[in-house]
């Protein structure tokens, strides 16, 4: 008997395949403390573990492999030590950083692996690894959970359906009207504390170049009353620097909650269809601005009463002035009272104003702060999916045999089955992403020139005539009009780690696209790649060669029934997750 | 002090999982009482779980010394405590998960227990049972009128049976007018129906009766009912039920055994085969033991059988602390009554015997 006597015997000596193989977890979070200590229970033979993050209180009720005493401690180091007390065959590496600094983690440091396992948070991170894999051609075990729900999806690139093929959705937004003038929800009011209202106030953003789009705005003169109260609000924000506390607290609120709502009660045609707001229910607001001062009510995360809201609108938004007037960089941070508090007592007054229910510390702290629910059974379970189903990688030869074998899996509400699991579909062939073929070339910048460039690619991927080379963002560098270029050394035109797209001038081979990596004194390496032909019709973009498996594959149209919702997260905030173009503007 | 409310430190640490339950749910939890007999691979997983959840009061038992080959599913362990007993050897390292669990271990075989002694227990969750075992753990349970749920890790496979007995719970589904009090399923039955409202689409909350078979009275009925051709019955009943269900009959115990000396009698185990086709009623075509494929498939499963593999460990473990946890909070469908987790396909279908 030996510590592997279980896995010698299902395995036999296929058990080396799993000792030979280097792979690599990106988070070490919820599903990465569950699949961590999977992954060394498997005895993979090196597993490296990265992370950005540190420990949160919050994080423990899942997190196995953290305790109170590490709270603010590198998750990924914390969860390499916290494990080697039971690892007997693994070698463990931990980086502390973001997946994204192309410094700390160039491209050529994923090339390593064997298997990477996404266990993150956030889209960004999602994409950008997928990305990468798609340019090394490194399988991809992907998953995520949000609360009881959770989904884990193999993607062998170029083979199977990758992370982007299908449009995530994204996160709800709302109208700019109704967060700014017609608000009927909470969370309409939230919105507003956090996005508009704390920003303006405290944000270190020039005001003056947040424009209004009229367009935004079901009529004209709703506009320019908004465009009227972010210019007011620049004038507030002197106020925060000059004036005395009394003065700060009743200024703010008359000018947001009272000359600012009187405002939009003139806009008639706004309150034809609605209920108008009304200052019936703060009426009283200066009998509890008397004596103001910054410590919290021991009651106020209730908000049950207008004292505890008034009073912690005056608080927080003193002590947010004192940390403002120091020079202090503030962010709405969920875990920062002062902001979090702010947010919900101005929101929550905006509420009364509306007749909309208000919420206390517990709901606005999740609706602020995006939490996501997370539990630790959701995480194990997926995190159990992915180590299992990554097993094929391990025993099968091939890709094809692994595509064959491996499962897509989520969760499941029916009562026939604990999860849904559906076989891997075929690549999107409009994907953004993997419908064009990527690879890496290593070259020496300094010492090659575009043309030598031009010459190797043609020899090694049989174009009939001739290429064009251009940047990913849509610079030429060369086609037969650019002859000139062709003595120039390559640093004249790119850098390390730039992507060039190459088009076949016969029109013949599709588009590919090439990861550039600098190399002092390297030859031109080329990737072997599989170009596809010109896609014209979407039938006719197969290799012939695949004919057999297309059997295997489900086919991209006739699973548009299964519809996949992702769940982003098991971690917590939202926020930074959006890609930049999707975040509202004011 | 169970009735009092969470404390300021409890709900910031409990917060990820509050907002999925509710407050109510993990004040319950935190007056729970759990029995785990049995500390395998999955077992450890389920106690972790438990663990990290905040349930009141757990008990481990189990008999079984420590060996080398429980490090490669037991991370509660350190190799020099090889010899001790399992209980014995994991408590400092459950306990050190959150200290707010009260965590009893009992290193006495569960068998020679005393029926009162079972008496203080909210659930009874057992792993590494064989059939007979599973028909005693049940009995006790249906005689305390206590809910069990009992399962297994065989490599890349594994099950899960629950007699919950009878239970309620609540569940969200979407909105249907036409939806009445009376049958939901063939085991279930809605007792009541409440409208709510969350973010301007109504939903209804559906409270739902449960009703769980004894292990000792399992049978094909529903089977049959859901899936009445032999052919429907090919397709939709996975042949790995069949084969688990027949390796807990085996008369061997396997628990505990060193792994070099688990051998499967293949004649014995074809034989459990025939009876529970039998047994289920179905057709003895739905297990071919000439074919060349099933002959490599039941290779395979003896190797895997009572093989403690972590991923499977991982999502057993992680679905039956869910059950667990939805039942003591009422609320989902705890799985009624038998689910196989199909490694080769990474399936896990759930069968109403």
């Amino acid at each position: 008997m030996a510590v592997d006597s279980y896995i010698k015997k299902m395995f036999g000596e296929k058990s080396s395949q799993f000792a030979d193989a280097k792979v690599l977890l990106v988070g070490a979070g919820g599903i990465g403390c569950e699949l961590l200590k999977d992954l060394i229970m498997m005895n993979i033979g090196e597993i490296h573990v990265l992370d950005l993050d540190t420990i949160d209180l919050s994080n423990l009720n899942r997190q196995f492999l953290f305790r109170h005493k590490d709270i603010k401690q590198s998750k990924s180091k914390t969860a390499i030590a916290a494990v080697e007390f039971f690892n007997y065959k693994s070698k463990l590496y931990a980086y502390h950083g973001s997946v994204l600094d192309t410094n700390l983690f160039p491209l050529s440091f994923f090339k390593q692996f064997n298997i990477i396992y996404n266990a993150l948070d956030n889209l960004e991170a999602r994409f950008y690894m997928n990305r990468m894999c798609l340019y090394l051609n490194i399988p991809l075990y992907e998953s995520g959970t949000t609360g009881l729900k959770g989904q884990v999806q193999p993607i062998y690139p170029y083979l199977t359906e990758c992370f982007s093929c299908v449009p995530k959705e994204t996160p709800k937004t709302f109208p700019v009207c109704t967060i700014r003038s017609t608000p009927s929800k909470p969370v309409h009011c939230i919105t507003w504390a956090k996005d508009f209202l704390f920003s303006q106030l405290f944000s270190n953003e020039d005001t003056n170049t947040q424009e209004i789009d009229a367009s935004e705005f079901t009529n004209e003169e709703e506009a320019e009353a908004s465009k009227k109260e972010v210019n007011e609000l620049a004038d507030l924000k002197k106020i925060i620097a000059n004036e005395g506390d009394n003065e700060i607290v009743i200024k703010i609120f008359e000018k947001i909650f009272i000359a600012d709502i009187e405002r939009l009660l003139k806009i008639e045609e706004l309150w034809k269809s609605r209920e108008k707001p009304s200052f019936e229910q703060i009426k009283d607001y200066d009998h509890f601005f008397k004596d103001i001062n910054k410590e919290y009510l021991t009651t106020c995360k209730d908000q049950s009463t207008l004292e505890e809201i008034l009073k912690t609108f005056a608080s927080s938004l003193l002590r947010l002035t004192d940390r403002f007037k120091n020079n202090e960089n503030i962010e709405f941070d969920k875990d920062d009272e002062d902001t979090l508090f702010f947010v919900m007592s101005a929101s929550n007054i905006r509420s009364l104003i509306f007749n909309i229910p208000t919420k206390n510390e517990f709901d606005v702290k999740q609706i602020a702060g995006n939490i996501i629910p997370a539990v630790a059974t959701t995480n194990a379970i997926m995190a159990g999916f992915s180590a299992l189903s990554s097993v094929n990688y391990f025993l099968e030869n091939d890709n094809i045999n692994r595509v064959v074998k491996s499962k897509m899996v989520f969760d499941s509400s029916s009562t026939d089955k604990v999860v849904n699991s559906s076989k891997l579909i075929k690549p999107n062939p409009s994907c953004s992403a993997c419908s064009i073929v990527k690879g890496i070339i290593t070259i020496d910048l300094s010492s090659t020139t575009l043309g030598q460039l031009r010459d190797k690619l043609i020899e090694k991927y049989n174009y009939g005539d001739d290429v064009e080379i251009m940047t990913l963002d849509s610079r030429l560098l060369y086609d037969f009009d650019l002859e000139d270029n062709l003595e120039e050394k390559l640093t004249n035109f790119i850098n390390d780690q730039t992507v060039l797209l190459i088009n076949d001038s016969d029109e013949k081979f599709d588009l590919i696209e090439l990861y550039v990596l600098n190399s002092q004194n390297s030859e031109i390496i080329l990737p072997e790649l599989n170009i596809p032909l010109k896609k014209i019709k979407p039938s006719e973009n197969e290799n012939d060669e695949n004919d057999d498996d297309d059997k295997l594959l489900v086919d991209n149209e006739e699973n548009n029934d299964i519809k996949v919702t992702v769940s982003l997260d098991d971690d917590d905030d939202l926020v930074e997750e959006q890609p930049p173009m999707k975040k509202r503007k004011f | 002090m169970s009735d009092n409310s969470l404390t300021a430190d409890e709900i910031s640490l409990y917060d990820r999982q509050i907002r999925l339950w509710g407050m109510a749910a993990q004040k319950s939890l935190r007056n729970s009482n759990i029995l785990v007999i049995n500390m395998s691979g999955v077992g450890v997983e389920i106690i972790k779980n438990l663990t990290l959840g905040g349930i009141g009061k757990l008990t481990i038992i189990d008999n079984n010394k420590l060996k080398e080959q429980d490090l490669n599913c037991n991370f509660f362990v350190e190799k020099d405590q090889i010899g001790e007993f399992k209980v014995n050897a994991s408590k400092l390292k459950i306990q050190d998960m959150n200290p707010r669990v009260k965590i009893e271990i009992d290193n006495r075989n569960w068998e020679d227990l005393e029926i009162e002694e079972f008496k203080k227990f909210q659930i009874i969750i057992s792993t590494g049972l064989n059939s007979r075992q599973i028909s005693k753990i049940d009995g006790i349970s249906r005689e305390l009128n206590i809910p069990m749920i009992t399962c297994c890790v065989h490599g890349i496979n594994g099950f899960i049976f629950n007699d919950l007995i009878k239970n309620l719970s609540w569940i969200k589904v979407e909105f249907n007018e036409n939806r009445e009090i009376g049958e939901f399923n063939l085991v279930s039955n809605i007792v009541k129906i409440d409208e709510i409202m969350e973010n301007d689409n109504k939903f209804h909350k559906l409270l739902i009766e449960n009703k769980f078979r004894k292990w000792d009275e399992l049978n094909g009925k529903f089977l049959n009912l859901q899936f009445p051709s032999d052919k429907k019955k090919k397709k939709k009943i996975n042949i790995l039920l069949i084969m688990i269900l027949s390796l807990l009959d085996m008369n061997e115990e396997f628990y505990g055994k060193d792994i070099e000396d688990v051998v499967i009698d293949l004649e014995e185990f074809k034989l459990h085969i025939s009876e529970n086709l039998n047994k289920f009623e179905l057709p003895q075509s739905l297990i071919e033991f000439e074919n060349e494929k099933f002959d490599k498939y039941l290779k395979i499963f003896i190797r895997n059988a009572y093989c403690e593999y972590q991923p499977s460990n991982s999502i057993i473990g992680g679905v039956v602390a869910q059950d667990v946890i939805n039942t003591i909070v009422q609320k989902e469908l705890a799985i009624n009554n038998v689910s196989i987790l199909d490694g080769f396909n990474s399936e896990m279908p759930i069968y109403i015997l």
